[in-house]
């Protein structure tokens, strides 16, 4: 399990990852902030969340169906790295015993 | 890598082609004519266990993979005259039946599932609207909540199967605010009160395939009519398009394999200038370029359903699939009708209605110009 310290650590981390997609691939170079909406802002759109799932799955190594989209996930970067976040510790905590 | 079907896969396309030759033709000119749907085709389809393909044997289904659908499919439109019977099949079964397999809580499951597989339920798919075609995802369809209901209020139009479905998967937004994050998707039963179906409407082809409008007039249905979670809609849509965009194009290339066959055996029977026209070279070529995009599309069609059939996203790979058989399929229409000549022309030789057919491909599902958007957006241009 991660330490809070380490925790942080690794969400700054993969915030910082997404903010690089997000404004190279989807912004044309503009900058962005991680609490700015990506829905409401029109920043993301049904296709080029694909390409962000596709970029997270090579990126992070987590499986992530475009069937599984919720609003609520992709609102923020600050959402989307904690959606990764938890998918990754979920990954790697050990299959409990039965 | 490997091309050849395997003993199953093979077994079940003869026995489709067999079963669609000699049970979903007869008086297909007959209905066509009518407009008539062909509720005998559909009902033997049922028991022959097509409806069911994709859904899992204990909903009464077959459990078959992607493969093993869009093999099954480019057997019926090989061996199925009735162009409409196959698209009603399609739209049933890729976007209505598809997606409550794949979103669908158990108890929607229960509901609807045996009946679709029974062929006693039909489904619809409700997207389009009068100001939101190609741009879907701009619908002002609404679904308002009202404590545990949702109460629905919009016009969609081009919905296929409108006049024979008993369900309706209709895309609504619940949060217009968020745009294409804001749309949901419900189950929208026939007799639901507020829900209003007109139709059928006249179309160039696909005639014995019923096309109407919905007109949903404060129509109120469960909270449990939602198909997946609220602002899930545009996944449920795309998810459904690569189904779509795959098997009921596989149907396509079937129809494009009967079509160059007839062409092969015109050609080499109706002789001009004293020599079969197949001597010619400029209808030889034209037989040609017709297996050339046949192969092809079989080949963009056989990845789609790998990447289907181990769960891999197949976004790009089944807008090019899309795009490519539909526009090859007006192509060999064209080419079957010139290699026909003056009798390609006449309906009573069936061959113009593939034209007619095809022309409506590169419409639905996305037209050729949006799946060319699609891969242009997914190349990150
Ligand atoms: C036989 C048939 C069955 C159908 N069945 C269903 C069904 O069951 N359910 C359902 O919901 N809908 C259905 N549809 C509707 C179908 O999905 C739409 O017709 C299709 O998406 C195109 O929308 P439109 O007709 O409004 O054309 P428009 O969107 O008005 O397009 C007109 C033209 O402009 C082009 N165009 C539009 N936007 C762009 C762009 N951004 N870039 C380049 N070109 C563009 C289009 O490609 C097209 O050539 C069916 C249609 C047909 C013909």
């Amino acid at each position: 399990m991660a330490t809070g310290r380490t925790m942080n650590q690794g969400i700054e981390s993969i915030q910082g990852a997404l903010r690089s997609f997000i404004e190279s691939e989807l912004r044309h170079g503009a900058a962005i902030d991680d609490r700015e909406s990506l829905l409401d802002g029109g920043i993301l759109d049904s296709m080029s969340i694909t390409r962000l799932n596709e970029y997270i799955e090579s990126r992070f190594g987590v499986n992530i169906s475009d069937a599984d989209f919720e609003p609520e996930n992709y609102e923020t970067i600050t959402a989307i790295a904690q959606m990764i976040h938890d998918r990754l510790e979920r990954s790697d905590r050990p299959a409990q015993p039965s | 890598m490997d091309f050849a079907l395997t003993k199953k896969q093979s077994e079940l396309k003869q026995s489709l082609i067999e079963f669609a030759e000699s049970e979903l033709g007869g008086d297909m000119r007959g209905r066509e004519h009518a407009g008539e749907f062909f509720w005998q085709g559909w009902k033997k389809s049922a028991a022959f266990g097509i409806q069911g393909l994709p859904v899992p044997e204990r909903y009464g289904g077959r459990g078959e993979d992607a493969v093993m659908c869009m093999v099954a499919m480019q057997a019926l439109g090989y061996g199925c005259r009735d162009s409409g019977l196959l698209f009603t099949l399609n739209s049933h079964m890729w976007t209505c039946e598809m997606p409550i397999v794949q979103f669908g809580s158990e108890e929607q499951k229960q509901a609807y599932l045996p009946g679709m597989v029974a062929g006693t339920i039909v489904g619809g798919h409700a997207v389009t609207e009068a100001e939101a075609g190609s741009d879907a995802f701009a619908l002002r369809t609404t679904a308002v909540r009202k404590g545990d209901r949702y109460i629905l209020d919009g016009t969609k139009t081009f919905v296929s199967n409108a006049p024979i479905a008993g369900v309706f998967l209709v895309f609504a937004a619940t949060n217009p605010k968020l745009g294409w994050a804001g749309i949901s998707a419900f189950l929208v039963a026939r007799d639901t009160p507020g829900l209003h179906i007109s139709g059928p409407v006249d179309k160039m082809g696909l005639k014995t395939s019923p096309t109407g409008t919905l007109s949903l007039d404060r129509c109120e249905v469960p909270e449990t009519a939602m198909l997946g979670r609220p602002g899930q809609g545009s996944a449920i849509f795309n998810a459904e398009m690569e189904w779509e965009r795959s098997c009921l194009f596989a149907s396509h290339l079937g129809a494009m394999q009967r079509q160059l066959q007839t062409c092969i055996h015109h050609s080499k029977h109706r002789t001009q200038f004293g020599k079969p026209i197949a001597e010619f070279q400029g209808i030889s070529h034209k037989l040609a370029d017709m297996k050339v995009r046949i192969e092809l599309a079989e080949l963009i069609l056989a990845k789609v359903a790998w990447l289907k059939s181990q769960g891999k996203r197949a976004h790009m790979e089944a807008a090019i699939a899309k795009l490519f058989v539909s526009e090859s399929y007006v192509a060999s229409s064209l080419d079957a009708i010139q290699i026909h000549g003056g009798k390609g022309y006449l309906p009573e030789f069936e061959v113009e209605r593939d034209l007619r057919d095809a022309v409506g491909s590169r419409l639905y599902s996305g037209t050729s110009e949006i799946q060319r958007n699609i891969i242009a957006r997914l190349l990150g241009v």
